[in-house]
């Protein structure tokens, strides 16, 4: 009876002080979890009669519009971002060639990061589709993250009213994500 | 915060462990009061007993179901991040993790003159459980890029957390040789409510079907509440750390929120070496009535990324303003309510049932025909014990199959086995005994795991003390 109440209380006792071992709890520093995260951006039609003034009937040869991307600057996502990757698809039904021109902008205008690409002309009743990949890591994503608006310009090298078809974006953009 | 939840609260997790709310151990232990606490038509020796207040009944228990603190702090050599991402990936949205505490604070009882045993008091009660949110933890690790067409299912978010005082005053009565019944009204006084269950909704991305944009981002069938009641005003209170504990000490007492519970429970003597009891606790519910918070997020909306327009604007003349346009659209879409009502809420009604067969010498003496004389006591008693417990998202069920020696009527040993969804090897014991007045009780679960608690999913421990007289 002794040795059997004896038994029992150090088991108790075990339990009461049972020890963790075999762990190490340091390797807390080097949780890192790195999401790859999928984002539709802008996408825009812009038919031919864009680039030109039928009032002044004169080209426009240069079209612009300009977005806030705030999530961008967020302290949210600060630091956390190792590469963005922009994909920007273009199908162009235009007969002309297209310098299309992304200017990322703080909040008072000032330019943070500039990119671009020239888009292949269509033809007549046939699509072209451009890709363009820009891959944004280290310095230039400091840039980019200080931005919170994008500017995009269509450039196009000639006009006239005659000018039919369409100019179509779709774009996206995975972020890089550790934390 | 990740970083912070995983260290500590699976830290946690080592030290105590995981069927929270049961108590196999202390079931049928007639030789403590606070098995009436477990079934208020168990049997009782007692003439009357005084519980030390604060220390006679101590129950702690924390755990997981499906992940131990070596599976992921483990010294094996391996790399912690492929060992949270084979978690990740290996547990699902039904295990859960849970945080249990309770603390009597006055326990006492006495036997009237006609044999009625009744017992009263006050103890306060704390339990958690969370699900895992599986979709959610591989959204946030892995991000969606691999899991195009894939929904992730916000409903998975489930978790409710109680802080609660409990008065209580029961009675037990023996009403023929066979028969013990009992029950024990119950008021509860809610110091804090923190719930977000039956959510629905999902997040999917697919590739774009109104080829507007490279994908199309899916919420469908969003509706996801948190309810609250007791934190608002702690969260006006943040900093003040004197004046959060008065308000939650004055809370324990009188919170404003308060609700109504019965315990029920049987002993049926089948036979002179054949058991049957059973019981049926917090049969209730608290009304929330005072401090109340319920934000809820409903709706669905597709999100195909910013359209430009390239509107004819003179030179510094503004845009439209598309992002804010788009954030406004959100919000009159997926709307975002937060509202001050009342609500009620059952408690986590919790059910146990036993069958035991009792064999050996008989307690105090040669054998009698001691179904004429009503209790009967043998040194030896073995049964199965069952366990149920509503939550969130079903009823969590355990079953045990124990082994009690009893030496004498003043001490006592008890084995148990428990199996339940999650584990398989639990191993617990518990011991209760008499020395002069005091009575003192101590149970502890899962001790195959004592060499080393990092590799256990669940420990418990359950202590008192009491002053008891039984029955001359």
């Amino acid at each position: 009876m002794k040795l059997l109440t004896y038994v029992f209380f150090s088991a108790i006792i075990v339990s009461l002080f049972g020890c963790v071992k075999d762990t190490d709890f340091d390797q807390v520093d080097d949780i890192l979890f790195t999401p790859e995260i999928e984002l539709d951006l802008i996408y825009f039609n812009l038919d031919a009669g864009e680039f030109f003034d039928t009032t002044t009937n004169t080209p426009r040869f240069t079209v612009r519009d300009t977005t806030a991307l705030e999530f961008l600057d967020s302290n949210d996502i600060t630091g956390s971002i190792q590469k963005i990757e922009f994909l920007f698809d273009f199908n162009n039904a235009i007969p002309r060639t297209f310098e299309v021109d992304f200017e990322f902008l703080r909040n008072n205008n000032s330019a943070t990061y500039n990119t671009g690409t020239v888009i292949a002309a269509g033809t007549d009743g046939a699509t072209i589709q451009t890709l363009f990949i820009d891959e944004v890591e280290g310095e230039e994503l400091n840039d980019i993250e200080r931005a919170s608006k994008v500017v995009v310009s269509v450039t196009i090298p000639e006009a006239d009213a005659a000018l039919t078809g369409t100019l179509e974006l779709q774009s996206k953009a995975t972020y890089y994500i550790e934390y | 915060m990740i970083r912070w939840i995983l260290t500590y609260g699976v830290a946690a997790l080592a030290t105590f462990s995981c069927f929270s709310q049961n108590k196999q151990l202390l079931y049928g232990l007639e030789n403590i009061p606070q098995s009436l606490m477990l079934n208020p038509g168990g049997e009782i020796d007692a003439q009357k007993h005084f519980g030390i207040p604060l220390f006679s009944g101590i129950h702690l228990n924390a755990g997981s179901s499906g992940v131990t603190v070596y599976d992921i702090f483990g010294d094996d050599g391996g790399d912690i991040n492929t060992k949270i991402r084979d978690k990740i990936s290996e547990l699902d949205d039904k295990d859960f993790f849970t945080l249990t505490e309770q603390l009597e604070i006055v326990n006492f009882g006495w036997r009237s003159l006609e044999g009625t045993y009744f017992s009263a008091g006050w103890y306060q009660e704390a339990d958690f459980i969370a699900y895992f949110p599986k979709d959610l933890a591989v959204l946030a690790s892995e991000g969606n890029r691999d899991y195009i067409n894939v929904p992730f299912d916000i409903g998975q978010v489930s978790a409710r957390g109680d802080a609660t005082s409990v008065f209580h005053f029961g009675m037990n009565k023996q009403l023929n040789r066979r028969l013990t019944i009992g029950a024990r009204a119950k008021l509860y006084s809610s110091v804090i409510s923190l719930s977000s269950t039956n959510n629905t909704g999902t997040f999917t991305t697919v590739p774009s079907e109104n080829g507007l944009n490279v994908y199309e981002h899916r919420l469908q069938n969003v509706d996801v509440a948190f309810q609250s009641s007791g934190l608002a005003s702690l969260t006006e209170l943040s900093g003040n750390r004197a004046g959060i504990t008065s308000k939650i000490i004055g809370r324990s007492l009188f919170s404003g929120n308060y609700g109504l519970g019965v315990d029920f429970g049987f002993t049926y003597q089948l036979t002179d070496k054949v058991r049957l009891s059973g019981s049926a606790l917090d049969i209730g519910a608290i009304f929330h009535t005072t401090d109340t918070e319920t934000y809820r997020v409903r709706g669905d909306y597709t999100l195909n990324g910013i359209e430009l327009i390239f509107p004819p604007i003179e030179e510094g003349e503004f845009t439209l303003p598309y992002y804010n346009d788009l954030e406004d659209e959100i919000e009159q879409v997926v709307k975002i309510d937060t509202i001050s009502k009342s609500y009620v809420q059952t408690r986590p009604l919790k059910i146990n049932a036993q069958l035991s067969y009792n064999f050996g010498k008989f307690i105090g003496g040669a054998a009698c025909d001691c179904l004429e004389k009503g209790r009967i006591r043998r040194v030896n008693e073995t049964g199965l014990h069952l366990f149920a417990i509503a939550r969130p998202k079903g009823p969590q069920t355990a079953a045990t199959f124990f082994y009690r020696r009893r030496f004498g009527s003043n001490f006592s040993l008890k084995g148990t086995y428990t199996v339940d969804s999650y584990s398989a090897d639990n191993i617990g014991a518990a011991m209760a005994m008499d020395i002069g007045k005091f009575n003192f009780y101590i149970a502890a679960d899962n001790l195959l795991r004592l060499d080393n608690l990092a590799k256990a999913n669940s420990v418990s421990l359950q202590l008192g003390l009491n002053l008891k007289w039984d029955q001359e």
